[in-house]
């Protein structure tokens, strides 16, 4: 199994190096070339969600809709567009922090990505609580297993996991939003997380959470 | 990312690209498919087991209730039937020999009670089929597991339905077989 598993590493160097296009999205940076053919290479871009807040309108889910709109996501969460599996991949594997800005490199081009750059692509600012996973600093009274059971629709019901299938419909729907465009994670989406927990409550009591941070802490694990 | 990529002005000609597509919008299909339905222009959860037991009705009074068939005429005699196809399945399945020395008691007890009083029998069923209470719903017969114990003193093995007639009150049994029930209510039924 092993020598089967060397050969096809082997394989997979000459097939990327006789192509010549590793060389030219790391411009020819041969550190930044076998850390993507070990680590990046095979790893699924997922393709995001889009949501329409004309659509929430619609729907008349009123609720969602303001709770969305009171963190300016809009802009975020409507962006559509061409997505590029390769390039993203390239550049989570140049990925680095520099100080507060997120630091990467792709096809040669340096891309810091500071405060600004994030107002004006996804429409958001760091302002507002830094929070995650053990971290719930401003928000003391959170209760990870108190505010589910919130949240569910059947409150009496024994409490396993935080299956985000038991949830009310507005709660359903941003930890839905959280799960697939906020901070996506690509597998066991049907789990609420701490973090995603944390999130939803923040969104549901209009609590600021500072959006560049915690996309940028996601972005870095 | 991608807006990312965009925004520093890298060339993307000749890379490879997904356009964001439809099946990725967050939408009323995505609604739907988290169990939640629009009734009377708004969005509530009603999940089809849950609308059930809302409701609070039986499944057989649903028009879209096509998880359990209701039987009308030769209910005794068709669940008494089932009942005994079912053991007769299950009594071929087993093969250690504990398992087959149970399989034979079994075998015996059905053959007695098939065999041992076909008057009463016939007149049992003749009560059973008549009697506006029985209600049996049977879907098929992929066993997937043993009947309840029945409340006399036979234990596991007894599937005589009249048998356990003489007890005093309703009598509710229910064999669940896999994902598809058989339900046998004989309420209030006294035997004469």
């Amino acid at each position: 199994m092993a020598s089967s598993s060397r050969k096809k590493k082997k394989n997979q160097e000459k097939h990327y190096n006789s192509q010549g296009v590793l060389e030219n999205w790391f411009a020819e940076d041969e550190e930044g070339i076998t850390a993507y053919i070990h680590e990046m290479s095979r790893k699924k871009v997922n393709i995001p969600k889009v949501l329409e807040f004309s659509w929430l309108e619609t729907e008349k889910l009123a609720e969602t809709r303001s709770a969305l709109k009171h963190y300016k996501l809009k802009q975020f969460l409507e962006m559509i567009g061409n997505v590029y599996p390769d390039l993203v991949n390239v550049f989570y594997t140049n990925l680095t922090l520099d100080g507060k800005n997120l630091v990467s490199y792709v096809k040669g081009i340096k891309m810091k990505v500071t405060n600004d750059v994030w107002n004006s692509v996804a429409g958001i600012k760091y302002y507002g609580l830094k929070v995650g996973k053990g971290n719930t600093n401003g928000i003391q009274e959170f209760n990870k297993i108190q505010y589910y059971r919130n949240c569910v629709r059947n409150p009496s019901l024994g409490i396993n996991r935080f299956h985000a299938g038991n949830l009310n419909l507005t709660s359903r729907l941003i930890a839905y939003i959280i799960a697939w465009q906020l901070i996506p994670r690509g597998f066991n989406n049907a789990v609420l997380h701490e973090e995603g927990l944390i999130l939803l409550y923040c969104i549901m009591n209009l609590i600021k959470v500072n959006w560049v941070y915690i996309i940028m802490e996601h972005m870095l694990k | 990312m991608s807006k990312l990529i965009d925004h520093f002005g890298i060339d993307t000609s000749n890379e490879r690209n997904e356009t964001i597509k439809v099946v990725s919008e967050i939408d009323n299909s995505t609604l739907l498919k988290m169990g939640f339905h629009k009734v009377d222009d708004c969005w509530v959860f009603l999940k089809s087991k849950t609308h059930r037991e809302e409701h609070g009705g039986s499944n057989l009074n649903n028009d879209e209730g096509d998880d359990v068939v209701p039987m009308e005429d030769d209910t005794a005699q068709a669940a008494e039937q089932s009942c005994y196809e079912v053991h007769h399945t299950s009594s071929h399945r087993m093969e250690s020999p504990i398992d087959h020395a149970r399989s034979q008691r079994m075998r015996s007890h059905s053959t007695e009670f098939r065999g041992g009083s076909q008057a009463q029998q016939s007149m049992n069923e003749d009560v059973a089929a008549t009697h506006h209470n029985a209600l049996v719903a049977y879907q098929a017969l992929e066993y997937r597991g043993e009947p309840n114990p029945c409340p006399c003193l036979r234990g596991k093995s007894c599937l005589d339905l009249m048998h356990c007639q003489r007890s005093k009150g309703p009598i509710s049994r229910k064999l669940k077989l896999g994902s598809n029930i058989l339900i046998i209510k004989l309420k209030e039924f006294r035997f004469s």
